[in-house]
């Protein structure tokens, strides 16, 4: 019974010790098992006082050599990583990896705790790496990269990368210094972190900036190099506009948001067929926020019409019960957008690989999937 | 790819048919060695022109990129690229386009999928 009840808060130090203390005081004649366990939960426990980590890595090393044997030495394992991942992560490693590599008792969670510290021990290693770049290099490339593992230094990472490369193209020496993608990035990146707000004005910036850019570079003689870049940017902006509609609908601006939208459909285009169910998609949404049912199934419609997403599929159904109208409805309504904008397959004249012919003529009255590929 | 080969089988009684085109002649030796080792049986639709590619009147710009054609040879669906979830949208829009209820059986599909792996 006791020894269940210690278990179970086996990893909280005071209160094992607070348990200890209710017990009724020992007898002469308790069994050994029963007072090694007081024992060594008392050594245990005076090392768990020790509040320099330094110290009580030391204090714990010595009691795992001193009883190996002892009941509570799993514990004295799992202290003894979370001292060491402070104090030195190789080490913890280390130990993390002879812990695993161990026969696995079923009732100790030390295998566990190997595997959380062995974790926190690898991400401060990283951490580590990204401070240590973030003092010390000043490479543009190198900076976004580690700004990309590091997820503690990220934000500095990026910063500090967006101030070299525009340092890069004052000096002249770097005359496209792409730093639209750079602010972009620095916005997805912000995104992910939760900090719409910083998002947002990111992903402004990067636009406006994108957009300059593009402006410059149509205006460049047909045979300039940096000519290279307008399909790139051509195609990046309707996205890059997707993302900010979705920022600004985050961060409870819903009109800005559907101005956005309406920029990255301009800019898309009619080639937009992959852009075009996420910007529906998103205008859905906003336009659910601000109540607006029928617009929000109108443009779920839409979007259903381009790609029969399940999730849309049941945004659908939602929203239509709300309304009284029949789901099957706006289903139908998706069938006819679908057939209104189709057009027929090229017609081809080929050889499959077997030297058979194919036609297009060969694939009428069949559903036909046509995949484009590469072998690889 | 084996997906593709999974859906091709399942519904091929129902009117389906998927037809693969190799965008690169260079390659068009590997084919053999390929389509054996992913016991593929669809045809496989290859050209000698190395710039098919390029030139292509499809308007393919990239791969993988999938058209899907009703009856009448009108492109319905377009996917281009991969992301996540996109075989189970797939799969939804064939089964739309051939009269099956379009999200039905698809748990039990996606389920069968996991233990052949």
């Amino acid at each position: 019974m006791n020894i269940r009840l210690v278990y179970l808060i086996a990893t909280l130090f005071s209160l094992a010790v607070a348990s200890c203390a209710r017990q009724p005081a020992p007898q002469a004649q308790q069994d050994p098992a029963a007072l090694e366990k007081e024992e060594s939960e008392k050594r245990l426990a005076d090392i768990g006082k020790v509040r320099d980590e330094i110290k009580r890595t030391e204090l714990l090393d010595k009691y795992i050599r001193d009883y190996p044997k002892a009941s509570n030495i799993d514990r004295a394992y799992s202290s003894l990583l979370a001292a060491l991942y402070k104090v030195d992560v190789a080490r913890a490693i280390t130990l993390a990896d002879e812990i695993l590599a161990r026969p696995r008792d079923p009732k100790s969670s030390v295998w566990k705790n190997a595997y959380t510290y062995k974790f926190l021990a690898l991400q401060k290693q990283i951490s580590e790496l990204g401070n240590k770049i973030l003092e010390a290099d000043t490479d543009p490339g190198v900076l976004q990269s580690a700004a990309g593992f590091d997820r503690e230094h990220s934000s500095n990472l990026y910063e500090k990368a967006i101030a070299e490369r525009k340092k890069n193209s004052n000096k002249g020496s770097d005359p496209d210094p792409y730093l639209d993608e750079l602010h972009l990035a620095f916005s997805r990146k912000l995104s992910e972190l939760g900090r719409k707000d910083e998002a947002l004005k990111e992903a402004s910036l990067g636009i406006e900036m994108a957009r300059a850019r593009l402006t410059e570079i149509e205006a460049l003689p047909k045979e300039d190099p940096q000519r290279r870049r307008l399909a790139a940017l051509k195609e990046g902006l309707p996205y890059s506009y997707k993302d900010l509609a979705s920022l600004y609908f985050e961060s409870g601006a819903p009109r800005e948001g559907l101005e956005a939208l309406v920029q990255a459909e301009k800019l898309a285009g009619t080639s937009s067929g992959a852009l075009q169910p996420s910007i529906e998609e998103i205008r859905a949404k906003i336009q659910a926020g601000m109540g607006k049912t029928g617009e929000a199934l109108e443009s779920y419609t839409r979007s259903f019409s381009f790609r029969m997403s399940p999730g849309i599929g049941d945004r659908i159904r939602t929203l239509a019960s709300k309304t009284g109208k029949p789901a099957g409805d706006y289903f139908s309504r998706a069938r006819e957008l679908r057939q209104a904008r189709a057009e027929p397959f090229k017609a081809f004249t080929l050889k499959t690989a077997d030297g058979k012919p194919a036609t297009l003529e060969s694939l009428k009255g069949k559903v036909t999937l046509v995949n484009f590929f590469f072998p690889t | 790819m084996p997906h593709l080969q999974k859906i091709c089988e399942k519904y091929h009684g129902d009117g389906f048919v998927l037809i693969a085109f190799n965008m690169l002649a260079q390659q068009n030796e590997m084919l053999p060695e390929w389509k054996a080792k992913g016991k593929y049986t669809f045809p496989i639709v290859v050209t000698d022109d190395k710039d098919y590619f390029a030139t292509n009147p499809f308007d393919v710009r990239g791969t993988p990129t999938s058209f899907l054609l009703d009856a009448d040879g009108k492109i319905i669906f377009r996917h281009v690229g991969y992301s996540s979830g996109a075989e189970k949208i797939m799969e939804a829009e064939i089964r739309e386009l051939l009269g099956l209820d379009p999200f039905e059986g698809q748990e039990a599909a996606t389920e069968s999928l996991a233990t052949n792996r």
